[in-house]
């Protein structure tokens, strides 16, 4: 059990796979303008990366090793395009908010990159408690960043108007330059927070 | 001899993985496939009766996807009253913006003026010329005809530092007026 | 306005007015992973940029030919990247043979191209834009030729950056993303120049 908490910590904190192996950047910038749009992404990320770990989780024994590319890319392609279907028809808003965030889900580095590191050669459960840490940490980037987005750059949270009406919002945030700003506010406060316990060894030791 | 089996063999699973997906998407294509469509349908359906709200049958005019300028046309429908009497003309339609391309449905009077215009779906700057889709904005081309000048800052107030946004609806709205009156004069004979 | 007033239209607004990397937030990773040197970066430009045009055009044609008749438009997202993944590793099984020396410069590369989401995505804006070939091709190619540039000027600064003395609360990743901040507001101010 402690395991699995382990695996699924892993995920949100050391190998947050935004904030610390760099990858799912494109997604979490562009879809943060608002925490609506963050949450939904998440939602559909989640949605394609626990699919896909699970199922690769469980056919893993049938795959060869040679041919394992094509399938992962069938497999998450497959996911990607069911969710794609139900956002189109029980979802059409969000839908057209994230607009070609969706089908460039199956290319997100996050979903291969933990199919292959992960799910392919561990066992099901495990795999599920990954994929959940792992979209998890997804997800609390993404939404950060929203919440700081939004809220500086259109003065509401969730639609609600936070500062008052007469509030000029700086439109920066909501545009490409606030995201890169965003973003790199949150990897310099993190590298901070990790960095801390290692300074504190270093004093520790006679040099 | 091994080398060929083992090829078959791969290429048996892939084809078998495949398969399944295969049943798995087009399962979730069928069932969902009319819901698409409907949404698809909901912003032109709740455009046409706020534009038109005494309009009971919008009928399709048979017309194929037209490039008018830099807009282009997509449907045209006839709208009608109970009484079979032609209230005016509704054009759905798309023009390059800022951001990419702005879908908007365009209601014409029958006497070829403006009736009203709704913007549908546009990628515009948020806050900036995502405004081009607020009423706010759209009212002033209620009435034009195309006798009026559709000069933006002159007699068009465009979305404050939203110029360009500003423009490109503006133009698409005035290329398909111009294309609307004169085409539906042939089509409704 | 005339065809090629039209097609240098979609070139110019791919480069610059609507940037892949600073703009539409595409290609993310490479750029931050692929500009650690001016060799890397040029390296994986012209790389993306050779498979970038090719697999528009053969998803272009696998579009009209194959899923449009058959009325599998919906399979696109999973189509386009297996037709990517194909000519990707295809065409690293034929550089190894005939021209090994290109394989040596460029063949790392190529695995991580697989991934890299410029060109699904520029795939995918060729059909919702409903562009025909050639503006497939220019729009391919101009995108292409906007990532080079992103991840050319990116590298060039980072190659200075080892000479000056930064915060460490900035060092690594967030000095990195402050600086495309500041790109982004410049090719910002290159938006309008193609309408």
């Amino acid at each position: 059990m402690r395991n699995l908490i382990n695996i699924f910590k892993n995920g949100i904190i050391k190998e947050n796979p935004v904030l610390i192996i760099m990858i799912g950047l494109c997604s979490v910038l562009a879809v943060s303008t608002s925490v609506v749009n963050a949450l939904g992404m998440t939602l559909a990320f989640s949605f394609v990366l626990i699919g896909s770990e699970l199922t690769i989780s469980i056919i893993r024994k049938f795959v060869p090793k040679t041919i394992r590319i094509p399938i992962f890319i069938v497999v998450i392609g497959s996911f990607t395009t069911i969710m794609s279907l139900f956002l189109q028809a029980y979802l059409p808003d969000l839908n057209k908010s994230l607009g070609i965030f969706v089908p460039l889900v199956v290319v997100n580095c996050i979903i291969i990159g933990r199919v292959e590191a992960f799910s392919y050669r561990r066992g099901v459960i495990e795999s599920l408690f990954d994929a959940l840490g792992m979209s998890v940490g997804y997800g609390i980037v993404i939404v950060s960043i929203g919440f700081i987005r939004e809220l500086l750059g259109n003065g509401t949270i969730l639609g609600y108007q936070v500062f008052g009406p007469n509030y000029n919002p700086a439109l920066f945030f909501i545009l490409p330059p606030g995201a890169f700003i965003a973003i790199g506010i949150e990897i310099a406060i993190l590298n901070r927070f990790l960095s801390k316990p290692k300074k504190v060894k270093e004093d520790g030791q006679d040099k | 001899m091994k080398n060929s089996k083992e090829i078959v063999r791969l290429g048996l699973i892939l084809g078998l993985i495949c398969l399944i997906a295969g049943f798995a998407l087009s399962a979730t294509y069928s069932i969902t496939k009319d819901k698409i469509t409907e949404q698809q349908r909901k912003a032109l359906v709740q455009a046409q009766k706020e534009i038109f709200p005494d309009a009971t049958e919008f009928k399709k005019i048979e017309i194929a996807e037209t490039k008018v300028g830099s807009a282009t046309l997509k449907e045209l429908y006839e709208c009608l009253s109970e009484n079979e009497n032609i209230l005016g003309y509704i054009a759905t339609a798309s023009t390059p913006g800022y951001g990419g391309n702005i879908i908007f449905v365009l209601g014409v009077n029958s006497d070829f003026s403006v009736k009203g215009v709704k913007v549908t779906e546009q990628t515009e700057t948020p806050g900036l010329g995502a405004n081009i889709a607020k009423s706010q904005f759209l009212e002033q081309f209620n009435g034009k005809t195309l006798n009026d000048e559709f000069v933006v800052k002159k007699d068009v107030k465009p979305v404050t530092s939203a110029t360009i946004s500003s423009r490109s609806i503006t133009n698409g709205i005035k290329e398909i007026l111009n294309f609307t009156s004169k085409n539906v004069k042939e089509a409704s004979k | 306005m005339s065809e090629l007033q039209s097609l240098m239209n979609i070139f110019i607004s791919a480069a610059f007015a609507q940037n892949f990397v600073f703009i539409r937030y595409i290609a993310l990773c490479s750029f931050v992973g692929m500009t650690t040197s001016m060799e890397n970066a040029i390296g994986m430009g012209g790389a993306v940029t050779f498979v970038t045009v090719m697999a528009s055009i053969l998803s272009y044609v696998v579009y009209q030919f194959i899923l449009v008749p058959l009325h599998l438009e919906y399979l696109q997202a999973i189509v386009f990247i297996l037709t990517i993944a194909v000519f990707v590793q295809l065409v690293e099984i034929y550089l190894k043979k005939a021209v090994p020396s290109l394989y040596k410069a460029m063949g790392i590369y190529l695995p991580l191209i697989a991934t890299n989401c410029m060109i699904l995505a520029v795939a995918l804006l060729n059909v919702t834009e409903n562009y025909n070939l050639l503006e497939a091709t220019v729009f391919s190619f101009g995108a292409s030729i906007g990532y080079v540039l992103a991840l050319v000027v990116l590298a060039g600064i980072r190659e200075r950056l080892r000479y000056v003395k930064i915060p460490s609360i900035l060092k690594g990743y967030p000095i990195i993303f402050f600086i495309a901040a500041f790109i982004a507001v410049a090719f910002m101010g290159l938006q309008g120049i193609a309408r």
